[in-house]
């Protein structure tokens, strides 16, 4: 058996359909890439989320493979041999498809952190992710052979991986846009949030490959059944009624788990105790209400090792987003140059976990010296056209203050400084606003010269920190 | 290995396919004659374990074939050429042989390839091992099909129509090869081809509406038609079967036709269509 299983698997390995499906992760991979700064562990996750197409292959190979007695008219000839009456063909078969499943969803893997490498990236994939996903190609193979095998139609096999394809892809984003934790018992879910120094939250990988595999052992179980029935091996079927028993026991469990996963959480440091799960029936900002007293965790532990000086400000960053990234952030922030003397202006930019929900309310202090930014490796996501955000964003974090306390003075301002220096410089007046005296003002401060404005904001920043600096004042000030 | 079948019966909803056949098959070459729909097929698939009697008994080399253990005996005994010949197209030659060895529990990788290219060799098919088996020509085709009934080195080789299809020259090499397989183990064939079962057979077995009408030797089958075969001038309408030959005269099959018809020595085909056609008028009578 061992001989079959290894011949099957070589052949199975070989299918160009599954290598079809191979090719078409890759470029998935290489376009989503576009989007982000390309690190290792998010290549990862978009091979990940394009693992279903591979899939439909795989369950078209399966599907394939189980047809080939009757498509070859060779059902006779194998089933007179000593292995089809004693049902090892069957099973050795099955297995040996999802084994070379399993090895070409891992080829998806290596393609998509090659591409990631070539692009630069750095950082280690995360083994959960590519065993889960490989684990479950292996299982969409074994579907195949199972439909074919119950159906023994080519029709059916031949619109059967296409279709679960679709099916899974409807299926996945439909509850991921639900926001329920149902969206962890299909069996590639979206991937969770990713933290680079905690992992994965929740960490549903260990129990959801379980489960993938708990379902895949019923497929396995049920046609072995069939085939165990049907030659009267007696052991066979008394090993499949044991293995669809064990596998649905292990299903339910494991789903039952799955299903009692939140869908996210509030990250707030790196202990457990400051991580709060979020799902779909709760209000999200309700509940951070009893966080609020938590802002300002993140202590510098140096997780974020790589780090940049340009002027007067230092980006330190995580090692698998790369010194490059440090160095090219911290040439961005040379736009703040003329801001970097401000009292209680951030002089630091450091790579964290997450920031949830608002840019400021993980900053460790404005204090005058350390003052710093934090930076969410979360939010990093599009640094090639989006990183004069990031300016905007230090910017905006000194003026309104951990808590974002907004007054129609710091709007203005920050009207301002979008127009001035923002990405995407807004309409004359400032951002959409109904206060006449606040667009009044942006206008006033966009009609003088940059540097002109800086020195007058200079000696009012402090108080426009702090609120105690109105819009009338303002108006003022830059009216002189 | 001794085949006993005992009021064998296999019915398919309203037909029977075979009716009440009782036989027992000894070693060397047995053809099973018979027109199309005659049960050669279902009693080769009962035989190859394939498939099972509504009723009656069956034991091959001892073994009853009903019970999965004993089915499992028999199996490893077998080695079958069906009449579709179910090949994979993408496999090589050794490939495809190699993967039946492994179905017939030849786990031994080395002892596997080694019986693997016996088999080729014993077929001539050793130069063509790495030639995917969809670039093979029809004869090359079914000496694949072949090699692989014979790989496991069985007792028993069951072979439905398997020259079907075959050109004159590869038909004689292959009757050729058939006939050397079957000093060695019990050969059983299933043809409508009268002349494969004269060339090679030591026994036939010839069915007819899923009945055994004859069982004998070939040249006993020859004997039954002792003094019903004449060459006549003209065809013969009261005969059992006339047809014309290449010399232009009809061969006629039955009582004396008329003055001008000689009589001339019975083949096996004569016998064979002396029977069959004696069944059918007796039938319609």
């Amino acid at each position: 058996m061992r001989s079959l299983i290894w011949v099957e698997a070589k052949r199975a390995a070989r299918s160009p359909l599954l290598w079809l499906g191979v090719a078409l992760v890759t470029p998935f991979v290489w376009l989503n890439l576009n989007g982000y700064w390309p690190i290792v562990p998010r290549a990862v996750e978009h091979a990940y989320g394009g693992i279903a197409v591979l899939a439909g292959f795989a369950t078209l190979t399966g599907a394939w493979v189980g047809l080939r007695d009757i498509r070859a008219g060779a059902e006779s000839l194998i089933a007179s041999t000593p292995a089809a009456q004693k049902a090892t063909l069957v099973p050795a078969r099955m297995l040996a498809l999802a084994l070379g499943a399993f090895v070409t969803g891992l080829a998806a893997f290596g393609a998509a952190i090659a591409v990631a490498k070539l692009r630069g990236a750095l950082g280690s994939p995360s083994l959960d992710l590519i065993l889960d996903a490989s684990f479950f190609v292996a299982g969409a193979a074994c579907a195949g052979f199972a439909i074919a095998y119950f159906t023994r139609s080519r029709a059916v096999c031949l619109l059967v991986g296409p279709l679960l394809a679709a099916l899974d892809v409807i299926v996945v984003n439909r509850l991921a846009s639900s926001y329920r934790s149902a969206m962890w018992l299909v069996p590639n879910p979206r991937t969770p949030q990713r933290f680079p120094t905690i992992g994965y939250l929740p960490d549903i990988f260990v129990r959801h490959t379980l489960y993938v595999l708990a379902l895949t052992a019923i497929l396995f179980g049920a046609v072995w059944l069939k085939d165990s029935i049907r030659t009267q091996a007696h052991r066979a079927t008394a090993i499949c009624v044991l293995l669809v028993t064990l596998g649905s026991g292990t299903a339910l469990a494991s789903g039952t788990w799955l299903a009692h996963q939140p869908v996210s959480y509030a990250v707030f440091g790196t202990r457990p105790d400051q991580w709060l799960p979020m799902d779909g029936r709760t209000s999200t900002y309700k509940k951070m209400g009893q966080f609020q007293r938590k802002f300002g965790v993140f202590a510098d532990d140096g997780s974020a090792s790589e780090c940049a000086s340009e002027g007067s400000f230092e980006v330190c960053v995580f090692p698998e987003f790369g010194e490059r990234f440090a160095r090219d952030m911290a040439d961005v922030m040379t736009i703040l140059e003329p801001f970097a003397d401000f009292p209680d202006f951030p002089h630091k930019l450091r790579m964290v976990p997450e920031i949830s929900f608002a840019d400021c309310v993980g900053v460790g202090g404005l204090t005058s010296g350390d003052s710093e930014y934090l930076l969410s490796s979360q939010n990093v996501t599009d640094v090639r056209e989006e990183w004069e955000f990031t300016p905007e964003g230090v910017f905006r974090c000194s003026l309104y203050g951990r808590r974002m306390l907004s007054t129609p003075a710091k709007d203005a301002v920050n009207a301002w400084y979008g127009s001035t220096f923002g990405a995407y410089p807004s309409m004359r007046g400032g951002y959409y606003t109904k206060n006449r005296l606040q667009r009044r003002t942006t206008n006033l401060m966009l009609a003088l010269e940059p540097d002109e404005v800086i020195t007058r904001l200079r000696p009012i920043w402090a108080d426009l920190q702090k609120g105690n600096f109105y819009l009338p004042g303002l108006e003022r000030v830059m009216s002189r | 290995m001794q085949i006993e079948l005992n009021n064998v019966v296999k019915s398919y909803r309203t037909a029977r396919a075979l009716d009440d056949v009782t036989v027992d098959l000894g070693s060397g070459i047995t053809g099973l004659l018979g027109p199309n729909g005659a049960g050669k097929t279902t009693l080769i698939r009962i035989l190859a374990t394939l498939m099972s009697p509504t009723k009656g008994t069956v034991r091959i080399g001892g073994f009853d074939p009903q019970d999965a253990r004993q089915r499992l005996e028999v199996r490893r005994r077998l080695g079958y050429l069906p009449q579709e010949l179910g090949l994979y197209p993408r496999f090589t030659v050794f490939e495809f042989v190699d993967y039946i060895a492994m179905l017939k529990e030849l786990n031994n990788r080395r002892d596997r390839h080694q019986k693997v290219m016996n088999a080729l060799m014993a077929v001539g098919l050793e130069d063509l091992a790495r030639r995917k088996i969809k670039t093979l020509s029809g004869g090359m085709a079914r000496r694949v099909g072949i090699a692989q009934a014979l790989v496991a080195d069985p007792d028993l080789m069951l072979f439905d129509e398997p020259t079907v299809g075959l050109d004159p020259e590869q038909r004689a090499r292959f009757r050729e090869l058939i006939a050397g397989l079957g000093q060695e183990r019990q050969v059983i064939l299933s043809t409508h081809l009268v002349e494969d079962v004269a060339a090679i057979c030591t026994s036939v077995v010839v069915l007819w509406e899923g009945k055994v009408l004859f069982h004998g030797t070939p040249a006993a089958l020859r004997a039954e038609a002792e003094g019903l075969v004449w060459s006549s001038p003209a065809p013969e309408k009261d005969a059992l079967v006339s047809w014309r030959t290449e010399s232009g005269k009809f061969r006629v099959i039955g009582a004396k036709p008329s003055h001008d018809a000689t009589p001339v020595d019975p083949t096996v085909e004569d016998g064979y269509l002396y029977i069959t056609s004696a069944a059918r008028l007796k039938v319609a009578a």
